[in-house]
């Protein structure tokens, strides 16, 4: 009798201590649970909705090819959003470089030296921009701004001037740049060295130091204008990059090319639970998860057929309900700047 | 712990709401069905029809909406439709999104990034019309039913019938003012068309060269000031480029607020300023001409069926308005909530589509769906 006793006392000791271990994991991890939880909503949810349609290989294959551009460049730009910095260039930027890379490859330029035009004239730009901003003490959203009037002005230059629409000759040459697998392959690999850099390597960890508080990041030794100006010139290959993507999937080029996509990485960033004034609760897979969830909501409120006049307003709600869920932070967790 | 209870109390709402909205659309739906249902007698086959506008808000929208539905009444189809941005990367994903969700047909209002998006369209096996607006003759694919010219055959006969109009209002001294020509590839025919014919009609008038403004309603008042500035003596604006929401605002706060308005648009202000004469003459799309047009095609083709006569581009009356009896006109022919009473009938539709008639051409197409008000306002008396 005694010893059911204390076989009875040690299993509800286990299970409380079970039960205490999951809800201490649970609240450690809340954030990202409900990251995860939240993106698994909007799939189930629209899976449901569509009944099953949302899972065909031909909708799948459908996402992968929308996450190319946004995934790519949301990417890049956790590592300017961790630091506090902010960007609104980047559809500007896009537009410019995929432009410089259309016009390269109908000048004859071979494919590979067109590929590095398009990365060279992203990472010029993100290299002006940011240097503008520390040099000058600017904010970076006055940088980004300034660069956004001027690629944008260029390209607006450039296609109101030609006598004939902008667009790849030879289309074909960017055929990698459609082919899945291909996609699949950069955008897994995309996704590891922005979880490599910004998790374990120096560049991630100072670039939340600097986000939470870039005074003691400075006296414990960060240099923040070297971790700033690296992580510009990270989005800057990656925006150069999905400028590659872009041109793919358009093969054409207008003054509007690239037009709304800064609030769309916005947008997704903060799906994916990402403060926008950065810090160390910023995530990596913000960006992942944050752009799965915003293509997957575009896509499925079309497969469904929701009013159109209720889109932005069912957009809206789910919005608030992530922000809400995500980025509403206790004091305690807030670190004094 | 009160934030432990608000947080779920929060939580239920939004979903709530959310499974609302979802219910609302089920319903919508499932009314669709029995519209769709009660018109099975239809001998066209069952059809999805994707369209891609920027917008349903305003009056363009509403009114392609509109027309549509009245389709949905009257034939085996339905519409879904997606919005689009204007950037390239945008209107190929509003277009994934829509053969996705397995659309037999698109009408797309924008010839935005068009080999590419034929490219999709041929992959998935659906058909793809461009409405507002001329389509690139150089492009081919089997699934393309062609653009649309939104200002008839030949533009410069449009600016000459603005022209017309502008000498018999008495005026001397007009400036212009339009977007870009990368953006509106028909303004420096219009333009030229507007020119040309005032010389005829009046050696003594002038016209200034034309004023380029950008897309927002800013661009357009700081046209409208330089215009002032630059030509004192200004007496009207030929406006190409949203005349009625940008330029006859913009003239209206500008420091000559008498300067008359030559617009092309069209929005609810208009019948006010045509009749205090701040506005001379607006104009704008047939709106079910477009949609009746571009549907007849798609809905042809996905039953097999191609005119011998077609060609890439059709054509729609451009409606222009130039008294308060006009404007009643239009809203009785172009946009009246009757679609039965208006600028293209269903059964006027079906005589012109090999679907109902095996003598139906691509050409009687263009006529009916080119048709002036008066034309029109003849047919339904």
């Amino acid at each position: 009798m005694d010893t059911l006793e204390r076989t009875e006392d040690s299993d509800l000791g286990a299970r409380t201590l079970g039960f205490r271990l999951f809800s201490s994991f649970m609240k450690k991890h809340k954030n990202t649970i409900i990251q995860y939880v939240g993106l698994l909503l909007v799939l189930l949810l629209f899976t449901i909705w569509t009944e099953g349609k949302l899972l065909t290989p031909f909708n799948i294959k459908t996402i992968i090819r929308q996450l190319a551009v946004l995934y790519t460049i949301s990417i890049g730009l956790v590592f300017v959003f961790s630091h506090g910095g902010m960007d609104i260039s980047v559809g500007a930027v896009l537009g410019l470089s995929s432009m410089s890379t259309a016009l390269a490859m109908n000048a004859g330029v071979p494919f590979f030296v067109a590929v590095l035009i398009a990365l060279g004239v992203s990472v010029t730009c993100y290299f002006i921009n940011i240097i503008i901003a520390v040099q000058f003490g600017l904010m970076s959203v006055i940088s980004s701004l300034a660069i956004m009037f001027i690629s944008r002005g260029i390209v607006t230059y450039k296609v109101s001037t030609s006598v004939e629409a902008i667009k790849l000759q030879n289309s074909s040459a960017m055929d990698i740049f459609r082919n899945q697998t291909f996609i699949l392959i950069s955008l897994v690999v995309i996704g590891i060295i922005g979880l490599i850099l910004f998790n374990w390597m120096k560049i991630g960890k100072q670039s939340r130091a600097i986000g939470d508080n870039p005074l003691a990041s400075m006296q414990s030794g960060v240099s923040i204008k070297k971790t700033k100006i690296i992580g510009y010139l990270l989005a800057g290959v990656l925006v150069g990059f999905a400028s590659l993507f872009s041109l793919a999937r358009s093969s054409t080029i207008s003054e509007n090319t690239g037009a709304g996509l800064e609030m769309d990485v916005i947008v997704a960033l903060v799906l994916g639970g990402l403060a926008l004034n950065g810090g160390s609760k910023s995530k990596m897979s913000s960006a992942i998860v944050g752009t799965m969830t915003y293509v997957l909501l575009n896509n499925g409120l079309v497969m469904v057929g929701v009013a159109t006049e209720m889109v932005s307003l069912v957009k809206g709600v789910i919005f608030l309900a992530v922000v809400f869920l995500l980025l509403r932070r206790p004091r305690s967790e807030v670190v004094p700047r | 712990m009160k934030k432990n209870k608000w947080l779920p109390m929060f939580v239920t709402v939004v979903l709530l709401f959310t499974f609302v909205l979802a219910g609302c659309t089920g319903s919508n739906e499932s009314s669709e069905n029995n519209v769709n249902s009660s018109s099975a007698n239809n001998e066209g086959k069952n059809a999805t029809i994707g369209v891609m506008l920027y917008n349903y808000t305003d009056i363009q929208g509403k009114e392609i909406k509109s027309y549509c539905s009245y389709l949905e009444q009257n034939f085996n189809v339905t519409f879904k439709y997606a919005t689009i941005g204007s950037s390239e990367e945008e209107h190929i994903t509003g277009l994934e999104n829509l053969l996705a969700s397995g659309v037999d047909a698109v009408i797309s209002g924008y010839d935005t990034a068009l080999e590419e998006s034929l490219n999709l369209a041929d992959d998935a096996g659906v058909y793809y019309a461009v409405v507002l607006g001329e389509a690139d003759e150089n492009v081919k694919s089997d699934y393309f039913v062609g653009g649309i010219k939104q200002f008839g055959e030949n533009p410069a006969v449009l600016g000459a019938v603005y022209a017309e109009q502008a000498n018999q209002a008495g005026v001397k001294n007009v400036a212009i003012t339009s977007f870009p020509a990368f953006a509106f590839l028909d303004a420096p025919v219009i333009i030229q068309g507007f020119s040309d014919k005032m010389a005829e009609l009046d050696s003594a008038a002038n016209v200034y060269e034309p004023e380029y403004h950008s897309f927002a309603p800013q661009d357009a008042i700081d046209a409208v000031t330089k215009i002032i500035s630059d030509h004192g003596d200004v007496d009207a604006i030929f406006a190409l480029g949203s005349g009625m929401d940008f330029v006859y605002p913009a003239v209206l706060n500008s420091t000559k607020s008498d300067i008359k308005v030559l617009a092309l648009g069209y929005n609810d202000s208009t019948e006010a300023a045509l009749e205090n004469d701040s506005v001379l003459m607006a104009g704008t799309n047939n709106y079910s001409q477009i949609i009746a047009n571009a549907f007849a095609q798609l809905y042809d083709r996905l039953n097999g069926h191609q005119y011998t006569d077609w060609k890439p581009n059709g054509r729609v009356n451009y409606a222009t308005i130039k008294s308060v009896q006009d404007v009643a006109d239009f809203k009785a022919y172009v946009i009246p909530e009757d679609k039965s009473q208006g600028s293209v009938t269903v059964d006027e539709l079906k005589q012109e589509m090999l679907t109902y008639n095996d003598q139906a051409t691509w050409e009687g197409l263009q006529k009916l769906t080119s048709r002036t008000i008066s034309e029109i306002k003849k047919a339904r008396q």
